[in-house]
């Protein structure tokens, strides 16, 4: 009970904002726009300009900026070496400071500031999208959006089939793993103390055990799907309709605004703006 | 080896929004060579309690002495003692991974620090003490064998630990009749030949009736009941208060007392029981 | 019944087609589970429960486990939604159609499997010992429903080790070694307490003490009865005397 309840998927936080309620083709479409949008933003205004409208709508929407600063915890570490490299050791444009190896210049501060702002931008976009839309239906929304590729014999459904059973039994699996962790840490496995190879080496009681069960449950599952009439993605329905509303539209609308704006401020003068 | 527990409360998630007392002030004794039986439905605690006693858990608060000594003093005093007691998680054949029964049931010993040349011998007892021959066994894949041999060789696996005290949790479940009777009967042996203190965590209750020297019923993290199985269930309205089960035979008898029949209540032998009703027939006869 | 590897399970698989025989036939409603055309016809009207509650369950919240057997046989939306709502209020798990799977006790998850095979309105259900990994509560969970769903008319086919959920039924079969050993009403198959036990079965207690009972003289009406029986068996005689 307690390993699956502290890890949470993605970031997904339930509610009933307009960004919840959103057809999630809609939002996957929209955060591909935006995630390509961004790399032709080439001013910092641009991006100041997104960030706000970002943070009004995620205001507006009754979701804490916590959330999306949480986001940026797994790659904190890309973001502090690109302000380092491009800060600290770039000679282009003018001098402004120099001490051995480390070179301070005008340009490299302002690309250090740039680069690391687009990469805080990309995963805000993400990160949103995660936290407003549930795994499953972000599967479900690929599965539909995509199902198109079938005819280019490309197994679109058995891949979302893959992810949802997999989302399905991540818990599970986690809860199984905790108990066997436990099982042979009562057997004297050194998984909780000692140098790192003996914790390594100990890790395979803890691996295998998983993948023979893992593989046990993958045939009786099958054997519950084929009993169920499961016979691959033709002729399937699906009980949940997902229909587009006006709120996609003006979801839609926004986002080309919200874009197009960003896109104009590339003509503002003054190259550090 | 004498398990003292006093006072344990724990609580999951402290803090957090989702925060959960498993264990309520709860206080235990298990004396040297005792039987005891755990009952408790899902949800009462039971899990917890026993993982706090082989120190898997730290208490939220409360003392856990073996032999008056307290294990979670210090981590020194928890390495050595915590494999005095050994626990025997449900569905222990799920832990199993190694190539060959032998080196499986020579993974707690080796972890242990048990000398290599003694190994062997380890294994050979944890083995007989299963009722599986090491000779035909050793070499075999755990993963060859039936579910009933799995749970056998994952018994041995802590056996082969020479725990002092062992804890059993619903060491029958999911098992056929034939392999639940051979467990029980090999459990009943370490207890008699060995005097070996065992804990016995289950909800069945006739398997607790036939085997416990002493039982203590858990609720909702709280010790409702305490005592010798004949104490207990021959004040059937409390277990039956408690919303549990009685074993089959005493159960019966409530039942037939209710009725006016004049029946002992704390009865476990089929024979005596079948005198007792044929006695009470005759006496409505003559 | 049977013991583990009498064949119980394989003849479980063999009623949905899920499994062929080797020799031999398998007609489900004069449907040939060996002919591919029929196989999902045939287990439409036949489902199937397995043993492990856990690995049976797909849908990652309740109501869409339900939902998947309907979706495979391309039911249109409204249906399967009516469907589920209908499933869900058999097996009363109502409050807990947005629930994740492994959120979900032992029982209901069962409750939840039983619930998906019943929305696909079969007309029998065959359970793989069901109760075997489950508390007493969600044993007694599961019995009820059961017998709940046979009352309405739904054949049920359940393959257990356990004497008192074969005492329900209307017949047992036995099986031994991959045969058959005993076909009969539960009292004629379950009294035969030395033959049980050769098969590796282990007669209740109730069983037991009735036959004993029996051999001093008692005069009890049958020998396999559940514990009421027994005991307003017993009153009614005491009474005559």
């Amino acid at each position: 009970m307690q390993l699956a309840e502290v890890v949470t998927l993605g970031q997904y936080v339930p509610g009933n904002s307009f960004l919840h309620r959103m057809d999630p083709r809609v939002k996957l479409l929209i955060s591909l726009f935006f995630l390509i949008l961004l790399f032709f933003v080439q001013k910092i205004s641009g991006y100041l300009f997104f960030l706000i409208g970002l943070f009004m709508l995620v205001k507006a929407c009754g979701i804490s900026m916590r959330y999306l600063l949480r986001g940026l915890r797994p790659i904190l570490i890309l973001i502090l070496f690109t302000l380092v490299a491009q800060g600290l050791f770039s000679s282009e444009g003018n001098q402004i400071f120099s001490w051995g190896i480390i070179t301070i210049s005008d340009v490299g501060l302002w690309k250090a500031f740039f680069m690391s702002m687009r990469l805080t931008m990309l995963v805000f976009v993400t990160t949103l999208l995660t936290l407003v839309t549930s795994p499953i239906d972000l599967t479900d929304g690929m599965d539909r959006m995509f199902s198109f590729l079938s005819y280019l014999k490309f197994p679109i459904h058995e891949v979302a089939m893959m992810m949802t059973i997999a989302l399905r039994f991540i818990p599970t699996l986690l809860d199984e793993t905790d108990k066997i962790i436990k099982a042979q840490i009562s057997r004297g496995a050194p998984l909780d103390r000692g140098c790192i190879f003996k914790r390594l080496k100990a890790l395979v009681s803890v691996f295998i055990p998983l993948f023979v069960s893992a593989f046990r449950r993958a045939d009786e599952l099958a054997q519950a799907m084929e009993s169920r009439c499961y016979k691959g993605g033709k002729g399937r329905t699906r009980m949940k309709e997902m229909r587009l509303s006006l709120l996609d539209l003006w979801g839609v609308l926004a986002s080309l605004l919200v874009g197009v704006c960003t896109y104009f401020f590339n003509f503002l003068p003054f190259w550090y703006l | 080896m004498r398990i003292e527990a006093k006072n344990l409360t724990f609580i999951y998630g402290a803090g957090l929004p989702w925060e959960q007392k498993a264990l309520d002030n709860v206080s235990l004794t298990v004396d040297d060579g005792e039987f005891l039986g755990l009952i408790g439905e899902t949800g009462s605690g039971k899990s917890t309690l026993v993982q706090i006693l082989n120190g898997l858990l730290r208490p939220t608060s409360g003392e856990v002495f073996l032999d008056g000594v307290n294990i979670f003093q210090d981590k020194v005093s928890l390495q050595k003692i915590r494999f005095q007691i050994g626990l025997i998680f449900q569905f222990p054949e799920q832990q199993l991974f190694a190539e060959t029964v032998f080196d499986d049931v020579a993974f707690g010993p080796k972890n242990l620090g048990v000398p290599t040349r003694e190994i062997p011998k380890r294994v050979e007892e944890a083995l007989w003490k299963v009722g599986l021959n090491p000779i035909a066994f050793s070499r075999r894949s755990p993963f060859s064998l039936s579910g009933g041999e799995k749970r056998l060789v994952a018994i041995a696996g802590i056996l082969a630990m020479k725990p002092r005290v062992l804890i059993l949790d619903e060491v029958t479940a999911g098992l056929d009749p034939k392999g639940k009777k051979e467990v029980l009967a090999r459990i009943q042996l370490l207890h008699q030949k060995e005097r070996a203190t065992i804990i016995m965590v289950t909800h069945d209750m006739d398997e607790v009736a036939a085997l416990a020297e002493r039982i203590v019923i858990l609720k909702k993290g709280k010790v409702v009941l305490q005592g010798k199985p004949e104490e207990i269930f021959s004040q059937p309205e409390l277990v039956e208060k408690q919303g549990l089960a009685l074993p089959t035979l005493p159960k019966l008898f409530s039942a037939l007392r209710q009725s006016g029949w004049n029946l002992p209540a704390a009865i476990f032998d089929l024979r005596e029981a079948s005198r007792l009703i044929k006695e009470e027939l005759n006496h409505a006869a003559g | 019944m049977g013991a583990n590897g009498s064949g119980k399970s394989t003849l479980a698989r063999l009623m949905n087609a899920l499994l062929v025989p080797s020799e031999g036939q398998v007609l489900v409603d004069d449907m040939d589970t060996r002919d591919p055309s029929s196989v999902w016809r045939i287990r439409q009207r036949v489902g199937l429960v397995f043993q492990n509650p856990d690995n049976q369950i797909v849908g990652t919240v309740v109501e869409e486990d339900i939902a998947f057997g309907l979706e495979n046989l391309g039911f249109p939306s409204q249906e399967i939604k009516k469907r589920v709502n209908w499933a869900l209020e058999k097996v009363r798990m109502l409050d807990y159609r947005n629930h994740p799977p492994h959120l979900l006790s032992g029982g209901q998850k069962q409750r939840v499997a039983i619930a998906g095979i019943l929305a696909m309105k079969p007309r029998c259900i065959v359970l793989d010992e069901p109760t075997s990994l489950l508390d007493p509560r969600g044993r007694g969970e599961v019995r009820e429903l059961l017998l709940e769903l046979n009352r309405e008319g739904i054949t049920i086919v359940l393959i257990t080790h356990l004497i008192e959920e074969a005492m329900l039924a209307r017949r047992v079969l036995v099986l031994n070694q991959g045969m058959v050993a005993l076909l009969g009403t539960p009292e004629e198959v379950l009294s035969q307490t030395e033959k049980l036990r050769a098969y590796h079965l282990e007669p209740p207690i109730t069983v037991r003490l009735a036959q004993s009972l029996a051999a001093s003289g008692v005069r009890l009406p049958r020998m396999v009865m559940p514990l009421e029986e027994l005991k307003e068996a017993l009153c009614v005689l005491k009474r005559k005397t």
